[in-house]
């Protein structure tokens, strides 16, 4: 089987993920995660959740994160559409904490993002939606869901506001806490 | 979580209704937490995850592997799916018996069929997306597969229902072994 391939991004347990990838006369097949590849790679993780996300043009999901002992690694993929996706490096003690990455992510570049347990995600929906796929490691927990504004003057996410025409949060997303309390807390 | 599991006439080979989640952003759908699924009788280790895109008409299958065969949780992102599931288990009470579904990317049920099938699936809209994730891994020099038109198993594929004048295959699927010959060749189905 052929393989996947991991481009570094400059910050320690974030990388860019190429999916195996097979064309033929029905379609094509795409292998985003395997355990035995990831594990070449230096990447040990499984999988413990699996979700998927439809979002509307302009819908920012994040930044969002789970607290401590319920952090999850996670592989995000696009199947539908094209998304700016950004990972925040949320580790008190990493030397790049508070620095992200920003990639497009879609359908046709096929890039995934893989992120070790102590980052926080989220993405603005660029086309005109998105259906995302993710899957993650560690065991969800309602209750140890977390997150940053989006929009944290802090961090200084450039997104790319000129690519949408609206922006659709949830109130709750509206309500996540600066990275400054982030920093503040345990 | 709004899991619900539901048994089929096959032991092992389970219907899935994820939690969905709708508000004005979109839709949220969960298809796996593994110790939900633990409790309700799901309890394998899944080590890939796969994505197929498929054009209308496009038949893939039946595929099965004979060591280290991989338990599969599958579902329908977008489009229209019949999917097949054969159980070729060894002594299985139901060995030679078939599951088939429907897989619609906008219902988006899962199916969890277990080590031991021949599976396969034809996309019967334009562009679908079939995902998902298996135990196991997957080894080139054990895969087989039973002929997607074998005369025993009679599948009805609802080529007419869906307006499928040529079925799309691949020239490896187009000769596969038939129920028959594959029962001859070995020693009596999957050993899992």
């Amino acid at each position: 089987m052929g393989k996947i391939n991991f481009e570094e991004t400059g910050i320690e347990g974030l990388r860019i993920v190429h999916p195996f990838l097979l064309e033929d006369e029905r379609g094509f097949f795409l292998k985003a995660y395997s355990k035995e590849l990831f594990r070449e790679a230096g990447i040990y993780t499984d999988i413990s959740e699996t979700f998927e996300s439809f979002s509307v043009h302009g819908v920012v999901r994040g930044m969002h994160y789970q607290t401590n002992d319920n952090a999850q690694a996670k592989l995000v993929r696009v199947l539908e559409g094209e998304v700016f996706d950004v990972c925040i490096d949320i580790r008190k003690k990493s030397p790049t904490f508070g620095k992200w990455i920003g990639r497009v992510l879609s359908a046709e570049n096929r890039e995934c993002f893989y992120m070790e347990k102590g980052f926080a995600h989220g993405f603005m929906v660029t086309g005109n939606s998105a259906l995302m796929s993710y899957t993650c490691s560690g065991a969800y927990n309602a209750g140890g869901e977390s997150g940053i504004l989006f929009n944290d003057p802090d961090i200084g996410i450039k997104w790319p506001y000129d690519k949408v025409n609206k922006i659709i949060l949830s109130e709750r997303d509206k309500k996540l806490k600066t990275f400054s309390e982030y920093t503040k807390c345990q | 979580m709004a899991f619900t599991f539901q048994n089929t006439d096959i032991d092992g080979l389970i219907i899935i209704e994820p939690h969905i989640y709708t508000d004005e952003r979109g839709i949220y759908r969960k298809n796996y937490e593994k110790y939900i699924f633990s409790e309700n009788g799901i309890d394998c280790d899944f080590t890939e995850s796969s994505d197929l895109f498929s054009k209308k008409g496009s038949l893939r299958g039946l595929h099965y592997q004979t060591v280290d065969s991989q338990a599969k949780l599958i579902h329908a992102i977008r489009g229209i799916l019949f999917d097949v599931a054969v159980d070729l288990r060894n002594s299985s009470p139901t060995f030679g018996q078939y599951h088939t579904e429907i897989l619609d990317g906008l219902t988006r049920k899962c199916v969890f069929i277990p080590s031991g099938f021949a599976h396969g699936f034809i996309s019967l809209t334009d562009d679908t997306i079939f995902s998902y994730q298996s135990s196991g891994q997957y080894h080139a020099e054990y895969a087989g597969g039973i002929r997607w038109d074998d005369p025993e198993l009679n599948i009805p594929w609802p080529l007419k229902e869906y307006e499928i004048d040529n079925v799309i295959l691949t020239e490896k699927d187009k000769n596969l072994a038939t129920l028959s010959e594959y029962v001859q060749q070995t020693s009596g189905g999957i050993h899992v």
